[in-house]
């Protein structure tokens, strides 16, 4: 579970990311987090990450405080989340299985292993054929894919993708958006920072949305939503959908 | 133990994508290493020189003609009750006359012994050879020597000894000045292929460290990178000195032989064998390249890498 309570984070420029924000994840949720560029959107994964440390408020990751984490834990912590970048950010020297195999060795994980695991990843993201390939040798699609192969070898307990399909053509946004809710249906947390209005539309599942660093809107998913990318969202259950104001869950006080 | 073989895989792997910058940094590291090892080798020598000379160069003290053998014998005494004194030794006139014809006419000294006709030229210059335990006392015991009456005449080669450590110091200094230029060029250089190194894996970097690589795994392929570069500039130059300073001992031996069979002369000027030599410079020069490289290869990734 991911927690969020009274977070800010201010630059030392003096610039306020993200302002006093409350947030709940659950574990095996899929969660959208969208708004415009500046909004908050990528901070928001960068506290999760551990990447940038609030400046007030409290984090909470499964158990784990991030303002009282010390640093040598880091690693550690990073190690049950899976990150997918918009630019892939593959190893453009290694092929797509050393890529894979990459986040594994890091972990200090036996070749055994490697080979049954990455052998596994390239099923689950339909690469098996492709992982003699370079990079530069592969789809948009195809790059990304290995690159979420590589967050999830790890078995993290959240995948958080940052614009995932951001550089990516409908086609393969749809692949890739397909592979998240696969991924997500065998209980990993996943979240989806985007402003494809199209995803988020056809989707069915939660959505955050935020403006200058706050949550302004926060709409629950649907249950048993398995709608594909672009499958219609019937008028009536889209008007159905009710909103949660982020202020209801501060009232609440849910996130103590 | 993967993640060691994995750094040190990684290490090898920085060195030869980074080859420009590596060979810069070896050559560097080499050089500066080589000259340390040839100052090392020429200090240790000069020392030994020094050293040799200290125990071989004594002071020689001549008496006045009118002295008695009993008088002799008690300035002997005098004499080595004197702090400082190592030993003191009685040349007779026959003894000196004998050294000196071995000395400056070798094997054709029976020839002129005859030409003398069994005289002897040194008459009268019996003397004393008297060994300080410190050098640094000769002047003190020369100065005590010349207030004695009995005494006419003292040599001593205070000169020799004092030019050869005014040398020694001289040389410790300009290698140090050098040896000092030579790192400062050296860290500079690995710093900056290091740096370079961590600006070429700056992607690779970034995703280890949200995979949840550690920091030692992180640093460690380029501390592996610094050592690989110092270990290559120590071995590569010391291959080169013991080459050298073996061929430079024999060149030397043969030379000395032919200026001179004096047998003190000689030892003197001995250079000390590269097998007595050879391992002192070889644990400094790896030493000194293998911990150059680390500290400023960790030094340097620390302050490229946030982890």
């Amino acid at each position: 579970m991911i927690r969020f309570r009274n977070v800010s984070k201010t630059y030392e420029t003096g610039s306020r990311a993200v302002k006093n924000l409350c947030l709940t994840i659950d574990d095996g949720e899929f969660v959208f987090i969208a708004g415009k560029s500046g909004s908050g959107k990528s901070t928001v994964i960068k506290l999760i990450t551990g990447e940038l440390k609030a400046t007030e408020g409290i984090i909470e990751v499964n158990g784990t405080n991030l303002l009282t984490i010390k640093k040598r834990d880091i690693p550690q912590y990073r190690r049950h989340l899976g990150v997918v970048f918009q630019d892939f950010r593959l190893l453009n020297d290694r092929n797509v299985y050393e890529n894979i195999a990459f986040a594994q060795r890091v972990i200090g994980a036996s070749n055994s292993e490697i080979k049954k695991n990455v052998a596994d990843m390239l099923r689950l993201t339909g690469l098996s054929a492709k992982y003699q390939n370079m990079p530069y040798e592969l789809s948009g699609g195809e790059q990304q894919r290995t690159a979420i192969a590589r967050a999830l070898i790890n078995r993290p307990d959240i995948i958080l993708a940052d614009e995932p399909t951001g550089n990516l053509d409908e086609q393969n946004s749809e692949e890739i958006m397909k592979l998240l809710y696969r991924i997500n249906r065998m209980g990993t947390t996943v979240i989806v920072v985007t402003h494809s209005r199209k995803i988020i539309e056809t989707s069915g599942k939660r959505v955050i949305y935020m403006d200058r660093g706050t949550i302004v809107d926060d709409i629950p998913g649907e249950e048993g939503h398995i709608y594909g990318m672009y499958d219609p969202l019937p008028q009536e259950k889209k008007r159905g959908r009710s909103r949660r104001r982020p202020q209801d869950e501060d009232e609440s006080g849910g996130l103590s | 133990m993967n993640t060691f073989i994995y750094c040190i895989k990684q290490g090898f792997r920085n060195f030869f994508r980074n080859s420009i910058f590596s060979i810069a940094s070896v050559a560097t590291v080499s050089a500066c290493i080589f000259l340390f090892c040839m100052f090392l080798a020429l200090a240790e020598n000069l020392q030994s020189i020094v050293r040799k000379a200290e125990t071989n160069v004594g002071i020689t003290v001549f008496f006045k003609e009118s002295m008695t053998e009993s008088e002799k014998k008690a300035l002997r005494e005098r004499i080595s009750e004197r702090e400082g004194v190592g030993e003191v030794r009685y040349i007779s006139a026959d003894e000196a006359w004998e050294s000196f014809q071995k000395e400056y006419f070798g094997d054709r000294a029976s020839e002129l012994s005859d030409a003398f006709n069994g005289d002897n030229p040194l008459a009268d210059s019996d003397s004393f050879e008297i060994f300080m335990k410190n050098i640094e006392d000769q002047d003190g015991m020369v100065a005590f020597l010349s207030e004695l009456p009995e005494i006419r005449d003292i040599n001593y080669a205070n000169t020799v000894v004092n030019a050869l450590k005014k040398v020694n110091r001289g040389i410790y200094g300009l290698s140090a000045i050098i040896i000092g230029i030579l790192f400062a060029v050296s860290i500079f250089l690995i710093s900056n292929t290091i740096s370079v190194a961590a600006a070429m894996r700056r992607r690779e970097n970034e995703i280890m460290r949200l995979i949840g690589a550690t920091n030692y795994m992180i640093r460690s392929p380029f501390v592996v990178e610094g050592v690989i570069i110092g270990t290559l500039g120590a071995l590569i130059p010391l291959a080169g000195i013991y080459y050298t300073y073996k061929r430079v001992t024999e060149w030397m031996l043969s030379q000395v032989s032919a200026i001179s069979s004096s047998g003190a002369f000689k030892e003197i000027m001995d250079l000390i064998p590269v097998s007595e030599i050879f391992p002192t410079m070889l644990c400094a020069g790896l030493i000194l390249g293998v911990l150059m490289g680390f500290i400023v290869s960790r030094i340097t990734i620390r302050k490229h890498l946030k982890v």
